[in-house]
């Protein structure tokens, strides 16, 4: 209901006689480093990151329930296109409810860790476990690369991309489902995976892996680059007064606090609008203590899909650094990643449980702090009540909206025609 | 606690020397203190050129000051108009400290490697522990990450695995431990 107000108020604001650039030469400095966004850093750990061919693949996947223990669960549950790549819902709810808010997915290969705690450090390792995490897909590594092999149209964009798929219907080798529970032994599917010879087994992760590999390819083009913001910010550059005026005189006063008396840019800073890392934002909590990073960087260590794995495309190269260095002490509960803020005003609610309905309450958190649970050794000491008035809240919305990119290219918004790329003759 | 409060504190430095030298691995190899153990630098060092006396980096006050105890004798080698060299004395004058980013200027959220060069009485310091953190005292938090130190001989330490990832003032501390001498090495750094 708000926002036509601040439209209107935008317009009057805007008269003929004021300024069309409100920022000052420091703030217009400012902007110039939060756009253009370049293009998604290259990921030499996924050999497919960048073909075409995956991406088609990846896409196929990402809109498919069949992967799935109901068949009515696909990535896309939790990330339509429809609500900016989330859910709309509070708390994510697969195949049955998470503890944590579905994050949306614009420009998810720019990130340096991945989910809320950071416990991966790949995208397609990410696409990975909510696969066989019981309450999102919550089927088998098995039953996927069974699937695929069972679809003429997936086996053969596979294996157009990845090359032959192991000898599945060899019953007696590859059991209709399985996949490593060593939390519970005696579980059917942990039985019948040890069950297997140690080559069929690798296989059967190495198949796994580059379907992560094709989601993920297909994950780099989910981008959302030029949004009015961007437009305005070219403008700057240019002069053109058509582009200075893409944002409205409110989302340049949201700017000024943004990098100004905010703050906000400690965190959410550069052209994504974060800066990959992790803090405590003493965002009221739901029952009990969530770990966040502090267990994350413990998970991340230990994963066997990690950037130190053989897995990896690049030899372990990336994770010899990365994952040398994240230490468990640095952390303590309740640090979490910092969201991109790009097309944001399209994914509420908000925070890791998504305890923040809108935007206006997210600022509204922030200028009052009111329910903030009590800092900890590791919050972040700049963190105090901004104290804004209504006009200044306004403004930080209208600023966050400028970061809207309207349009999402409809090979976006759903599954390609087959898996594979189309052939002649076809 | 994260970090160790960038505190001056004698109290600190003992406690910081006991922390270090309970972590020291040993290296059987390594010479006395004061001892010269390489006759020839491993790393080719650029050429001396006349420059204005070395930049002593107080982190607290934020400019250049004297040092605290002794007069440093800087590396010939490491001077600011030389390769981006920041040169120091640690807090207790012990060491010599001059450190580089390899990649020139210390870059905003983007990992970087640093060199960095310890010295004591001109000599070069092998086999000490070196440890490398960043702290901003404005926000009460040092980097999320725990750099990786290895000695490549001559007195010089490569550092890979830096990340300062915010804006605003850091400090970046050099704790170096030898023969039970510790001593910490501070700059500033406005990012």
């Amino acid at each position: 209901m708000a926002r036509p107000l601040l439209l209107l108020a935008a317009l009057a604001i805007a008269a003929p006689d004021e300024p069309t650039v409100l920022l000052t030469d420091d703030e217009i400095e400012l902007a110039r480093e939060f756009s253009p966004l370049e293009s998604p850093p290259p990921d030499p750990t996924n050999r497919v990151a960048d073909d075409p061919a995956a991406a088609r693949l990846g896409r196929a996947f990402f809109f498919d329930p069949r992967f799935s223990r109901s068949g009515t669960i696909s990535c896309a549950t939790c990330h339509d296109p429809a609500r900016g790549f989330s859910d709309g819902r509070r708390i994510a709810k697969g195949e049955a409810h998470h503890a944590r808010h579905t994050q949306s997915l614009w420009n998810v290969a720019y990130n340096r860790w991945f989910f809320w705690d950071g416990r991966k450090d790949s995208l397609w390792s990410q696409a990975l476990q909510p696969l066989e995490d019981h309450r999102e897909h919550g089927t088998t590594r098995l039953e996927v690369v069974h699937a695929v092999a069972a679809d003429e149209g997936y086996a053969r964009a596979y294996e157009d991309v990845f090359g032959p798929l192991p000898p599945l219907d060899d019953e007696a080798r590859f059991p209709p489902a399985g996949r490593p529970m060593p939390e519970e032994p005696r579980h059917p599917h942990h039985v019948a995976w040890t069950g297997m010879a140690d080559e069929d087994r690798d296989a059967v992760t190495r198949t796994f892996v580059n379907l992560g590999k094709a989601i993920a390819a297909f994950e780099r083009t989910l981008v959302t680059r030029r949004a009015p913001f961007d437009v305005f910010v070219e403008g700057l550059a240019t002069g053109d007064e058509e582009k200075l005026r893409a944002i409205p005189p409110a989302a340049q006063r949201g700017f000024s606090l943004f990098v100004g008396e905010g703050r906000c840019i400690l965190c959410h800073d550069g052209p994504n609008f974060t800066d990959r890392e992790f803090h405590a934002n003493r965002v009221p909590t739901g029952e009990g203590v969530d770990p966040g990073r502090a267990l994350g960087v413990l998970r991340l260590l230990d994963d066997p899909f990690n950037l130190r794995s053989p897995h990896a495309d690049d030899g372990g190269e990336l994770g010899r650094t990365k994952l040398s260095l994240p230490r468990p002490k640095w952390h303590l509960p309740g640090e979490f990643k910092t969201p991109s803020l790009r097309n944001v005003a399209t994914s509420p609610p908000y925070m890791h449980e998504g305890q923040m309905e809108t935007l206006q309450e997210v600022v509204e958190f922030y200028s009052t702090l009111e329910g903030a649970v009590p800092p900890g050794p590791h919050t972040e000491k700049l963190l105090r009540p901004l104290g804004l008035d209504a006009r200044g809240k306004a403004d930080l919305v209208a600023f966050l909206e400028s970061l809207t990119e309207e349009t999402i290219p409809d090979a976006l918004r759903g599954p390609p025609p087959t898996p594979d790329l189309p052939r002649d003759g076809r | 606690m994260h970090f160790r409060s960038p505190s001056r504190t004698p109290a600190t430095v003992v406690v910081v020397s006991l922390l270090l030298v309970s972590c020291r691995s040993e290296d059987p190899v390594a010479p006395a203190a004061g001892a010269r153990a390489h006759p020839v630098d491993p790393i080719p060092a650029p050429a001396p050129e006349p420059a204005p006396p070395p930049t002593v980096v107080d982190a607290t006050a934020g400019t250049p000051t004297p040092a605290a105890v002794e007069p440093p004798t800087p590396p010939a080698e490491a001077t600011p108009e030389h390769g981006g060299w920041t040169v120091g004395a640690s807090d207790d004058g012990r060491f010599e400290v001059a450190w580089r980013a390899t990649g020139g200027a210390v870059p905003r959220n983007e990992p970087f490697e640093m060199e960095v060069l310890v010295r004591r009485g001109g000599d070069p310091v092998e086999g000490a522990t070196v440890k490398v953190r960043g702290w901003m005292p404005d926000h009460g938090h040092g980097m999320v990450r725990e750099p990786l130190v290895r000695e490549v001989g001559g007195g010089r330490y490569h550092v890979e695995g830096m990340l300062l990832h915010m804006r605003g003032e850091w400090d970046l501390l050099i704790d170096v431990t030898k023969d039970g001498v510790a001593d910490t090495a501070r700059s500033a750094l406005e990012l």
